[in-house]
């Protein structure tokens, strides 16, 4: 890659390539030692990179299930060198051409259109480990523009770097589709939501999703999760208005199901909170040991299996 | 920006707003407020024949100063 090496861990990949023979010791575990499954494994070398909350789009893709060592070290490669970029500000325009993939490292984005009265609709959030555009470049054109709505962290892949991956490497190239493929859920779920959901379990159901969603890139912790987004913005991605946005928020507060404070959100309840927002993770196609550690934290069984 | 409040009376429960919105001016906060309407309405119709929605916009001081009323009424004919 024609761009200087971040002094991050990932150097230390490159010097000591993660090999099976030459492996890092992660306390007093070594990869090598044959009682660990691949899963283990790759769960060992996935805590030993990337920075203390790991790498978001390798935790992310790895919900796909079929990453080996090569390709954890090579997305670690590809994702180690991260701007930052203030909130608020334009990632890429619409009707700008795509040339980098984007992806985001840290923060909050989403994908917005104007509209001809100065209004704003947002169709999708971005959050840690998300893939901003990864096959727009097959356009000629954004038809929506991408914006960060918090200070973010972002790196920009060259569209060789896919084309590479795509051609050369099998099984990244699987979880970048099954990556796409759930963005497309979420979107489906967004229009049931936007649709037919009543305000108060639309509301319910993205706060349900997004602590899920952040859960899965290690987000959320206990249930409490950062939304640093103001009512205004939330009414854009809720279709809904401000007034009666805040409303649904306090009567939801006033239920007991959650709770905000400052830019923290914490579901109390996530049982009960699912049940009301008739949401099932399905749509999230996470691996099983994702699914199993939000059983573990005390959400019914039921509703994912 | 100031902060307005926007309390909610659907004719059965009065709702104070205890977290508000920080807006522009009370035009723009006129404006939040009607447009609240229909989403109000949406949903929560009402069983029966006549109900009011009625959303009176305060101060941070507690002045009320606008107040909007989405009125519903349903019969056989």
């Amino acid at each position: 890659m024609n761009r200087p090496i971040a002094p991050s861990s990932s150097t230390r990949i490159r010097a000591h390539p993660l090999t099976r023979r030459n492996v890092p010791e992660v306390g007093a575990m070594r990869l090598d030692e044959p009682e660990h499954s691949a899963t283990e494994r790759r769960s060992i070398i996935m805590k030993s990179i990337g920075h203390s909350g790991g790498n978001p789009a390798i935790l992310k893709l790895n919900q796909a299930g079929t990453l080996e060592e090569r390709d954890l070290s090579k997305l670690s490669a590809i994702t180690c060198t991260s701007y930052l970029i203030d909130g608020k500000r334009d990632i890429i325009q619409q009707g700008e051409p795509p040339k980098d993939v984007h992806l985001m490292m840290s923060g909050l984005a989403c994908r917005y259109k104007m509209l001809p009265d100065g209004s704003r609709s947002i169709m999708a959030l971005l959050v840690p480990g998300d893939f901003c555009d990864l096959h727009v470049a097959i356009l000629g054109h954004m038809d929506h523009g991408i914006g960060t709505l918090a200070p973010s962290r972002v790196v920009d892949i060259p569209r060789e770097i896919i084309d590479d991956l795509t051609s050369n490497e099998p099984r990244i190239t699987r979880t970048l589709w099954w990556a796409t493929l759930v963005d497309e859920a979420i979107l489906r779920e967004w229009l049931v939501s936007m649709g037919r959901r009543r305000a108060m379990e639309r509301v319910a159901h993205l706060l349900c999703e997004l602590e899920v969603r952040l859960k899965t890139v290690h987000l959320s912790e206990g249930g409490s999760f950062e939304l640093p987004i103001n009512q205004e913005t939330l009414a854009d991605m809720l279709g809904m208005s401000l007034v009666h946005v805040n409303r649904m928020l306090q009567k939801l507060s006033k239920d007991r199901l959650i709770s905000i404070s400052g830019k923290t959100v914490t579901i109390h309840d996530r049982a009960a909170l699912w049940d009301f927002a008739g949401f099932d993770p399905g749509y999230l196609h996470l691996s099983r040991h994702s699914l199993a550690a939000l059983v573990d934290v005390g959400c019914v069984a039921e509703a994912s299996a | 920006m100031p902060h307005f409040f926007f309390d909610v009376d659907d004719g059965a429960k009065f709702e104070r707003d205890l977290v508000g919105a920080e807006l522009d001016d009370r035009i723009a906060a006129r404006h939040a407020a009607v447009i609240s309407m229909p989403d109000l309405a949406r949903d929560e119709i009402p069983d029966g024949e006549a109900w009011e929605w009625r959303v009176r916009v305060r101060e941070g001081d507690g002045t009320y100063f606008f107040e909007a009323i989405l009125s519903f009424r349903a019969r056989w004919i």
